[in-house]
Parts: C-alpha cells; sequence; structure tokens
C-alpha cells in the first residue's frame, strides 16, 4: 500500500463536508426569510444569495458525482417517475428565484408522460441546466418533455443569446477539454450531465446531452435523452 | 408551514418518544420524520418500531427527511420503505409539491391499501386489475404490489407471469428481485440465482437481492456462500439488525468465530434504541469471543478476553431485569476466565450462578445449556453430562433443545478441534469403505483425541474395530471397541445414537463371549456414519 492519501479522496471528503455545511447555511437563508418583510427581501437581494449558494451547491454535488464516476461506485436507482412531477418541483424550486429576477418559467409536458431514470441525479442535471439558463436567459424559461424512442427527451429553453459558438462544436461528454480561463467557465455542468445520461441504458440504447441554440425561444436548448 | 398546506390537525413530537406515543393511540395521515432526532433513537428506528408494531397502515404516508447522504444511512433507512425521502435542504416549496403529489397518489390508490391492510389481499389484487384497466398513472405501482400480492395469497404463477411482462420491456430491479423471489419459492434455485445475480450486475446496491442470492445458497447447502452473500449486504446496510443477526448464525454454522463476532457486535451496536433490541447479541458476541479467547494466552487472545467481559457487563447494565440474560453473562464470564487460566476466578462466578439458581428462579433451556459449557469449560465434566442427561428427559420433546443437548454432549470441545474432529472422521470413513480397516481405526483414533466423548465417531470406531476382529480374531481390537464403547454408554435413552449403540454393545458382548469358540456371521451392519 501507498502511505500517500489519495488526493482526490481528500478532495471528496472536503467537498462532502463542504455540502453538507452549505446546506445547512441555504436552509438558515430560507428561515430567515420566512420572516423577513417582503420588502426588505428585495432590499437585501435575498435572492441573489439564494442564487448563488444553489449555484455552488449545484457545483459540489456534481463534483461528489464526478469524483464517484471517477471510483466506479455510481450507482443508479433507476425508476419510473412522471416528468410533469419533475417539473412542478423544479417549477416550485425556482419560483421565488426566477420571480426576483422577473423570468418567467414555465413547462410543456403530456400529463401522463414518464420516464425511467434516477430521480434525485436527474433533478441535478436539470438544476443545473435550469440555474446556467436563469444566468443567460432575458425574460423566459421553458421546460418541455416529449416521448423519444422509448425513452423520453427533457429540454431547457430559454430567450437568452443562445450557447457561444465554440461551445456548439464541442461534443458535450469532451466539455471537460475546452476549460476557459479568460470566462472562468469550465463547462463541468455539461460533462457531468452527459457522462450521467450516458449511464442511462437501455437494451442497446444510451442516454445522451446536446445543446443547441434556437428552440421555442430563440435561445439557447439544453436537451437530455433518457432511453 | 404545513396548516398552510390545508392540513386541518398538526401534532408535532420533540423527540422519538414522544412520536412513538403519540402513534400508539393514534394514527396519522402523513408522518413526516427527520433521521437524525438527537440521542436515542434515529427516524429509521421509528420507522422500524411503527412498522414492527402495526401502527403504519399502507393507507398512511410515512415520509423521511434527512441531511444525511452516508450510504449506510440511505439504504438503511430504504429498506423498511418510506413512501417518500426527501434529501435536505429542503424549501417550502418542494415539500410543498412532494406532499401533493404523495397524497394524490395516495388518495388514488386509497381503496387498494385499505384492503392490503385488511388482509383481503384477494380484493386487493381485483381492485389492482380496476386500477390497470383504467390507465391511470399508477400502472407501475400497480403492477408491483399485484406481484407481492400473488406472492403473498401463494400464486406464484401469476406473480411471475407479472415480473415476466414487466421484464420484456426493459430492466426494472423490482420486477427482476421479485422474479428471483418466486423462483425460489418454486425452488428453481438455479434461475433464482441467476435473477439476483443480474439484478446485482444492474445496481450494486439492491441489497434484497443479495438477501436472495443468500437464501438460495442456504437452500442448495452452500452456507458458505450465503455466508459472503450476507456480509456483502451487511456491508450496504449494516443498519439492519435482523439481518446481522442471521449473518451471525450463519457465521457460527460456519464455524467462522472472527464473522460472527463482528455480525453480533454490530448488531447489538445498532439494536440500541431499536425495537428489535435484546440481550442475545451482546451476550452472543461474549460467547464467541470466550470460545476465540480460549487457550490463547497471546496479547491478541488477551484483548478478546477483555472484550468479551466488556460485552457482557454491558449486558447485565442494559438488561438487569433479564434474570437469565445475567445469570448467562456469568457463566460466559467464568468461562473466559477459564480460557485464560483465571481458574480460581472463573470457580468464584460459577458458585456465584450456583448460589442464585436456589432463589425459585425460574431458568430457561437456554441457561441450562450455558450452565452445561461452563461445567466442561472448567473440567466438571462429569457433573456437565448428569446436568445434560437430566435436561435430555426434561425436555425429551423438544427436539431442537435435544439436538443443542446432543451435539454439546458430544463434541464440548472448540471450533478447531471440533472441524479437526470431523475431518479425520471423514478419512476414516474413506478409509474403511476402501478397506484399509487399520487405517480406518488409527483416523478414528486420532478424531477421538480431539472430541473423546463423541458418540457417533465412537461408534464408527467399535463397528470398524469389530471387523477387523472379526477378520484378524485379534484380543487387541476387541479391546479398542470396548474402550470405545466406554466412552458413549453414558448417553441418555433420546440421543440419536442410542439405538446403534445397544446394537454394538450387544455385538461387541456376543463376540467377547464366543470370539474363542466360532466366527461369528457378519451380522451385515451398517457403514460407520458421519459424524
Amino acid at each position: 500500500m501507498n502511505d500517500k492519501p489519495d488526493f482526490t479522496f481528500i478532495i471528496a471528503s472536503s467537498v462532502h463536508d463542504m455540502k453538507n455545511s452549505l446546506g445547512m447555511l441555504i436552509h438558515s437563508v430560507d428561515e430567515l426569510c420566512e420572516r423577513l418583510p417582503p420588502e426588505l427581501k428585495d432590499a437585501l437581494n435575498v435572492s441573489t444569495i439564494q442564487y448563488e449558494a444553489q449555484r455552488v451547491n449545484n457545483d459540489l454535488i456534481q463534483l461528489l458525482g464526478l469524483y464517484r464516476l471517477h471510483n466506479e461506485m455510481f450507482n443508479l436507482s433507476i425508476d419510473e417517475h412522471h416528468v410533469t412531477d419533475i417539473f412542478q418541483e423544479q417549477l416550485a424550486h425556482y419560483r421565488d428565484t426566477l420571480a426576483s429576477r422577473s423570468v418567467t418559467l414555465q413547462y410543456d409536458c403530456d400529463e401522463e408522460l414518464t420516464g425511467y431514470f434516477d430521480r434525485e441525479i436527474v433533478i441535478g442535471v436539470l438544476n443545473n441546466a435550469l440555474n446556467n439558463a436563469t444566468r443567460y436567459t432575458r425574460s423566459q424559461i421553458l421546460l418541455v418533455a416529449s416521448a423519444c424512442e422509448g425513452g423520453v427527451l427533457l429540454e431547457v429553453h430559454d430567450d437568452g443569446q443562445g450557447y457561444p459558438e465554440q461551445l456548439l462544436k464541442t461534443e458535450p461528454g469532451k466539455a471537460l477539454r475546452g476549460i476557459d480561463f479568460h470566462t472562468g467557465s469550465t463547462n463541468l455542468g455539461l460533462y457531468f450531465a452527459s457522462r450521467v445520461a450516458e449511464l442511462h441504458q437501455q437494451g442497446d440504447k444510451k442516454g445522451n446531452v446536446t445543446i443547441r441554440n434556437g428552440g421555442r425561444l430563440g435561445g439557447g436548448v439544453f436537451s437530455v435523452y433518457l432511453p | 408551514m404545513l396548516s398552510s398546506f390545508g392540513a386541518q390537525q398538526i401534532e408535532m413530537a420533540s423527540n422519538a418518544e414522544d412520536a412513538l406515543e403519540k402513534c400508539r393511540y393514534d394514527f396519522y395521515d402523513v408522518i413526516i420524520c427527520d433521521f437524525n432526532l438527537g440521542p436515542g433513537k434515529n427516524g429509521q428506528q421509528i420507522l422500524e418500531e411503527l412498522r414492527y408494531r402495526k401502527r403504519l397502515r399502507h393507507t398512511h404516508l410515512f415520509i423521511m427527511i434527512t441531511a444525511e447522504t452516508a450510504k449506510d444511512v440511505v439504504l438503511g433507512a430504504r429498506e423498511y420503505q418510506p413512501d417518500a425521502y426527501i434529501a435536505k435542504p429542503i424549501t417550502r416549496t418542494v415539500l410543498e409539491q412532494r406532499l401533493g403529489q404523495l397524497l394524490l397518489q395516495q388518495k388514488a390508490l386509497k381503496g387498494i391499501n385499505r384492503e392490503i391492510d385488511l388482509a383481503n389481499y384477494p380484493k386487493a389484487i381485483t381492485l389492482c386489475h380496476q386500477k390497470i384497466d383504467e390507465k391511470t398513472r399508477h400502472q407501475s405501482w400497480c403492477y408491483q404490489t399485484l406481484g407481492s400480492l400473488y406472492i403473498k395469497t401463494g400464486d406464484l404463477q401469476s406473480a411471475e407471469s407479472i415480473y415476466r411482462n414487466a421484464l420484456a420491456t426493459r430492466e426494472l430491479p423490482w420486477a427482476r428481485i421479485g422474479l428471483g423471489q418466486v423462483l425460489l419459492l418454486q425452488q428453481k434455485y438455479q434461475l433464482a440465482q441467476q435473477c439476483f445475480e443480474q439484478a446485482i450486475g444492474h445496481n450494486p446496491n439492491l441489497v434484497e437481492a443479495y438477501d436472495g442470492l443468500s437464501d438460495t445458497f442456504l437452500k442448495q447447502g452452500q452456507s458458505k456462500a450465503a455466508q459472503t452473500m450476507l456480509e456483502q449486504a451487511v456491508a450496504l446496510s449494516p443498519r439492519m439488525v435482523t439481518r446481522q443477526e442471521k449473518l451471525g448464525g450463519l457465521s457460527l454454522t460456519n464455524n467462522d468465530l472472527e464473522h460472527a463476532a463482528l455480525a453480533y457486535k454490530m448488531a447489538a451496536q445498532y439494536a440500541e434504541n431499536s425495537v428489535y433490541d435484546k440481550p442475545d447479541y451482546l451476550l452472543s458476541l461474549g460467547k464467541c469471543l470466550a470460545e476465540w479467547s480460549e487457550g490463547d494466552l497471546s496479547e491478541a487472545g488477551r484483548q478478546r478476553a477483555q472484550e468479551a467481559i466488556a460485552a457482557l457487563d454491558r449486558a447485565v447494565d442494559r438488561f438487569s431485569s433479564d434474570e437469565n440474560a445475567c445469570l448467562c453473562a456469568m457463566l460466559i464470564q467464568a468461562r473466559v476466565h477459564a480460557g485464560q487460566g483465571e481458574q480460581t476466578t472463573a470457580e468464584e462466578l460459577l458458585y456465584k450462578f450456583e448460589c442464585s439458581q436456589d432463589e425459585e428462579a425460574k431458568l430457561t433451556p437456554t441457561t441450562y445449556l450455558e450452565f452445561a459449557r461452563t461445567l466442561y469449560s472448567l473440567g466438571h465434566r462429569q457433573r456437565a453430562e448428569e446436568l445434560l442427561i437430566e435436561m435430555s428427559a426434561r425436555y425429551a420433546k423438544q427436539a431442537d433443545i435435544l439436538s443443542q443437548i446432543e451435539s454439546l454432549m458430544d463434541e464440548p470441545e472448540g471450533v478447531e478441534a471440533r472441524v479437526r474432529a470431523k475431518e479425520l472422521n471423514r478419512s476414516g470413513i474413506t478409509l474403511f469403505e476402501q478397506g484399509r480397516l487399520e487405517e480406518a481405526v488409527d483416523a478414528f483414533r486420532a478424531a477421538l483425541n480431539h472430541t473423546p466423548r463423541h458418540a457417533a465417531l465412537n461408534l464408527n470406531l467399535v463397528q470398524v474395530a469389530l471387523k477387523l476382529f472379526k477378520d484378524s480374531q485379534q484380543h487387541e481390537h476387541l479391546k479398542i471397541a470396548r474402550d470405545a464403547l466406554d466412552q458413549v454408554r453414558h448417553i441418555p435413552t433420546q440421543h440419536q445414537q442410542y439405538k446403534r449403540l445397544h446394537h454394538l454393545i450387544a455385538q461387541v458382548e456376543k463376540h467377547t463371549q464366543h470370539s474363542e469358540l466360532t466366527r461369528a456371521p457378519d451380522t451385515g451392519a451398517a457403514s460407520p456414519g458421519d459424524a
């Protein structure tokens, strides 16, 4: 055995710890906000605190997920879920944050549409896409789901400027190679989403992630296909 | 927060005891429970106890909320199947959303769940089929429920077709495990094994699949493999006390004291505050360590002995009102001391036990067996045997106790001696079958060096020696047979070898009387049996 500690393990443990602390922090902030009068909420820019905290939280969750992927400790618990349940939960989750930014969030999905996937993981991926969209959209975000080749296709549309040309050329699964130190963008979210989607397999079909511009609102479109 | 969702009657419990107390008198539609409740019971133990006491109906919702993401916590809590498991941080809106979804589902399925609560399974099955025909969003739930209902009612064929149909479209863990369980019940062990292995291949966290595999191996007599599978299940989800206990027992069957001790230690640890708590885990831990440390005066042996004493002290401390448990603990402690060469302390404890025995104490057979084992351990073989013979008569109608008495009487020695004796006995039988009688005698005698009072083993020796005598007419062989018989004459009439003993006594006597006159005809006695 090598006595030298495994550095990735140290990082993962720290991240785990940070995530738990942040969870407590987010919870405390939420509780604090419940007691604040509405006018004070706006003045204090509470939604920014919540948004940024959530963003860091998503990042940490992803980091942990990537660590598990790396060490092949990642196991999905795949079950049947109604997509509208997932979307409604996201609507509820992001309602306050988006309202304060004057962004509307809606979804378009058949009430009976179901998919087979790991609920927590896919919610994590969508949260990340939503966070991203929140940042770059102008006024609207639309969640769209449809049946697709025996599985489901989940999409996040926005009406922002869309993804940069360079990113569109990148394969999401290889997105990590193009770390941009100027903008600080690591594309970690895209990479993670792509890896997680690939873990969803059914027969000879494999999940995937794509990004494009245009879509229903003319901005960026993030799609994840889960067979 | 909840009242704003429209709940009419909300009660809060500030700790686990309070929560369970409330549930004792009232049923709640929805129970929301945090995993971490500070000192005392945790959320899993509350759910466990509610299920155990049947204070949670199928029509009710139990929602577990937790900040814990540790795998053992998550998998453990999920094993008792809360209706939902929500990770913190949880916002008001998200809770509202999830609760809303769950309540809608609960409402739609109430009819079915009510019949299940009433154990009216055929009606529940009919309702499930109706629900499926309505083509609502609860199809998957209905199929899953149907599968388990068919198993409950013993209609394995219908259960099998439910699972196979579900699997025809895609790989679903519940259907794969369900199918495995059906195949296990149908005694199609190979297929069941494949099924569980396939489930694990898709998701190595499926604890039930390891349970299923373990049972499958056990049914096929592969107790080592069964133990390995349970160890894997326990590694994933250590908090299930019942599984730890099962693993402890299985390890003991396999003469694996180390793993047995570990399992009982974990069982004792996680049973604390649990509805499944009992002194047996600590006592079993003490017993394993007592045996393991016996005669081992090395540092490791001393530590195990100390650990045994500590575990048994804890048992007395925590279950002081359980007289039999306390007495057993005392007896096992005496053995630990004896095993470490502290004969005086051991005798003192034994004396203490005997003094307390007079006081009209109602001792269980387990305590008596412990007493006998301790007598052996402290070198009082004759007293031990007298006690066991007396017990055989008293519990003549209880097969399980008789078999425990018998195996203690045959082999009061430790695991190592038992394993050696068993191996030597086997090779003795093989040699006998090959006609190598002299060598067979040597093997059986070597085995008896380890377990001198083993009935079947001694009788094996008698039989071979007798056969040798018939061929050779040498008195030396007859003496071997007679000496071996003397080791077994004490066994009570209830002993399984009793008939064989008396048959052989007659044989030996006949040969002794007629040995110098004629060669007796071969009686065609069966070949020696396995010990």
